[in-house]
């Protein structure tokens, strides 16, 4: 399929900072904004320019966002009473029981503070607008980047950005926390999880609320109350710890009460885990929740078996894939990656879904003609600022270079 | 000295390796404040011996064409490739592991660290005290590049344990350049000095991927000049993410990302 550098005023790169203005920002981010993987490889995560956009592209894509967050939401109210649509999804057999507790226990989808990102991707060929390839439900991360990088960057070109996402969560997970002290949970081993929650620790602080990392073992869980090791009762606990992942986890670790809470409040709640699953497209024709908006811009989803998907113009995610890291474009890759993928495909058809690759325009950059991916934050179902990335292929993944989104007025540009 | 500066000091702006310096002990330099750190960089001596790392750099210092890996502990590893700058190299800060908090405040109070599993707090002491060497060296930007390890990342000093702060962390082969890079910036050859000679696993599979590019790869350790050897494939090589296996109990899904039994996260300051 070909792809059509986009050259219009909708989105356009501007030209690269000068090195040593450029080296000030990359410091500034590394140094005081948590940004630990600024080179990935050979590849410089952070990009030296930034894409603008003009605001009414903006408002319209928020008004998206916002309606697929609606329709999201209500998704969710009505998968958790329907598990029969669970086993469908292939929601671990340890993470629907944890859910049965949450539809026992009246978990509301939205109810405890949410925040959620929507990859948005240009159309290309003769069509407007844009296509978005899944919502990043249960731990989306990116906030750094999308809120200081984003400032910087405008500050350097004289721009704004769209919105100060890290600002959006960390009032909300305040307010839920009302005066309560704030854990925040990752995986172990992982820099660039760790990376997201101190990051979002120092803006929480910054907000007026106590804030620190946690880990498990750290908290004891009382009638959905979590108290640290000194007694300190939680207000909110910041999962940053994907469900399925802690699913996984043995018993002893108490991680059901990290997913479900009580009155220590969880952020993201239980029932994102089921959204979050690549295959929640399946299931659209039997909910009774009408998913008009999400039908118009998700690309044509199937399950692998019903997907023509080796004649190519496919691309493959594992249900449960985080950062681009189960997924494959066919036709990308090399020969001993595709024999593994042949292995794995085979071994769990049923763990695999499959996404038709739609004509998507590329934007010139000052590195190479580059696929955007725009990720909108939504937070308490308003849209709050964007996470631009580029790649040079189908999968935008950890290699992927981040890039500021700027906003330009309407008159503005060409 | 400032944290900024320090920072500039190890990766300067336009140098060829500044790109894949490792940010994080840097950042909590800055959390830590400029004076706290400039008074806790003054404590104490110097855990590792700086003559004894000019010697063994002496015997490892190659030329334009040759990276040299340091996997040994932290604070060795920083005062070797402090040494090795005094022979015209660019020591490239590797560490990856993530700071309680607090660790300039307890070297100030004397007190050690405890709670954590790999005490970063001498690392950063000695990066920052390493810093005035480097300005001082005025080193070529183009310099041939030292990479430095440290060798307890996988384990730690300290056992994880509920209420310590695991940062442990494994070396990956996108923490470095890749061979094709190397090799484009004139590097033949690889010098690898571990402590006992041998190659830890994770960093086993980043010195395949050279040896495939066609770098060569010697060994030695601090008492012995290296030797050239051949690195056999590791497990799970070619695995992108096959350290997860490797170090932390962590299970692989088949393309080697995240999934499957995952070790316990760690608490501590953010």
């Amino acid at each position: 399929m070909s792809a059509i550098v986009m050259d219009t005023a909708a989105l356009r790169a501007t030209e690269s900072l000068p090195a040593e203005r450029f080296a000030a920002v990359r410091r500034e981010m590394v140094l005081r904004h948590c940004k630990w993987d600024p080179q990935v490889g050979d590849v410089r995560t952070l990009a030296d320019f930034a894409l603008v956009m003009r605001r009414a592209e903006w408002r319209r894509m928020a008004r998206l966002a916002e309606a697929l967050a609606a329709e999201t939401v209500a998704a969710e109210a009505e998968l958790l009473k329907r598990p029969e649509l669970w086993q469908e999804l292939g929601v671990p057999r340890l993470l629907s029981r944890v859910l049965t507790g949450a539809r026992n226990a009246g978990a509301a989808a939205g109810g405890t503070g949410r925040v959620m990102r929507f990859d948005f991707h240009p159309r290309g060929a003769a069509e407007a607008g844009w296509w978005v390839s899944e919502v990043n439900s249960d731990v989306p991360g990116g906030f750094a980047e999308a809120s200081a990088y984003a400032r910087l960057m405008g500050e350097a070109l004289g721009l704004e950005p769209a919105g100060d996402p890290g600002e959006a969560v960390a009032r909300m997970i305040c307010q839920r926390a009302r005066g309560g002290f704030v854990g925040l949970l990752c995986a172990a081993g992982y820099m660039e999880d760790r990376q997201v929650v101190t990051y979002l620790a120092q803006r929480v602080r910054a907000c007026g609320c106590s804030a620190e990392q946690v880990g498990l073992r750290d908290l004891r869980w009382r009638d959905g109350e979590a108290r640290l090791r000194d007694g300190r009762a939680l207000g909110v606990l910041v999962r940053f710890y994907q469900a399925e992942w802690l699913a996984q986890l043995p018993r002893r670790y108490r991680w059901q009460e990290a997913i479900l809470g009580g009155p220590t409040v969880v952020m993201n709640p239980a029932p994102a885990a089921l959204t979050e699953n690549k295959a929640f497209p399946l299931v659209w024709d039997r909910l009774r929740t009408p998913m008009e908006t999400w039908r118009r811009m998700l690309p044509e989803t199937r399950s692998l078996s019903d997907a023509p998907w080796r004649a190519g113009e496919w691309v493959l995610k594992e249900r449960y894939s985080n950062n681009g890291d189960s997924v494959l474009a066919v036709g990308e890759g090399d020969l001993r990656m595709w024999r593994r993928a042949e292995r794995e495909l085979r071994r769990r058809p049923g763990a695999w879904v499959a996404q038709r690759r739609c004509a998507v325009h590329t934007v010139k950059t000052p590195l190479e003609p580059m696929r955007p991916c725009i990720g909108v934050y939504v937070v308490d179902g308003r849209a709050a600022g964007i996470y631009g990335r580029l790649s040079r292929g189908w999968v935008v993944d950890f290699a992927a270079t981040d890039v500021a989104v700027l906003l330009e007025d309407d008159g503005d540009g060409g | 000295m400032v944290a900024d500066q320090v920072f500039e000091a190890w990766a300067p702006t336009g140098g060829a390796w500044s790109d894949w310096v490792k940010p994080v002990l840097f950042a909590a330099m800055a959390r830590e404040g400029d004076a706290r750190m400039e008074a806790a960089s003054r404590v104490g001596a110097l855990v590792a011996d700086r003559a004894a790392a000019g010697e063994a750099a002496a015997a490892v210092a190659g030329d334009a064409a040759t990276a040299v890996v340091l996997d040994l502990g932290a604070v060795a590893a920083v005062e070797m490739g402090l040494a090795l700058a005094q022979c015209g190299a660019r020591p490239v800060p590797l560490f990856n592991g993530a700071a309680s908090g607090g660790e300039a405040r307890r070297t100030l109070a004397g007190q050690g660290t405890f709670g954590v599993c790999l005490d970063v707090g001498p690392a950063m002491m000695a990066l920052w005290r390493g810093a005035e060497v480097l300005w001082g060296l005025r080193l070529p930007l183009d310099a041939p590049p030292v990479f430095l390890l440290d060798a307890d990342r996988r384990t730690g000093r300290w056992t994880a344990a509920p209420g310590v702060f695991d940062n442990r962390w494994i070396s990956l082969p996108t923490d470095f350049p890749s061979g094709i890079v190397l090799r484009e910036r004139g590097i033949r050859r690889t010098v690898v000095v571990s402590v006992d000679g041998r190659m830890a696993n994770d960093l086993a599979h980043t010195l395949m991927r050279w040896q495939e590019a066609g770098v060569e790869i010697w060994a030695g350790t601090l008492g012995r000049s290296p030797e050239r050897t051949t690195v056999r494939s590791p497990r799970w090589y070619g695995w992108v993410w096959h350290g997860v296996l490797a170090s932390m109990g962590f299970r692989r899904n088949w393309l080697g990302g995240f999934g499957g039994r995952l070790s316990e996260s760690g608490g501590g300051m953010g």
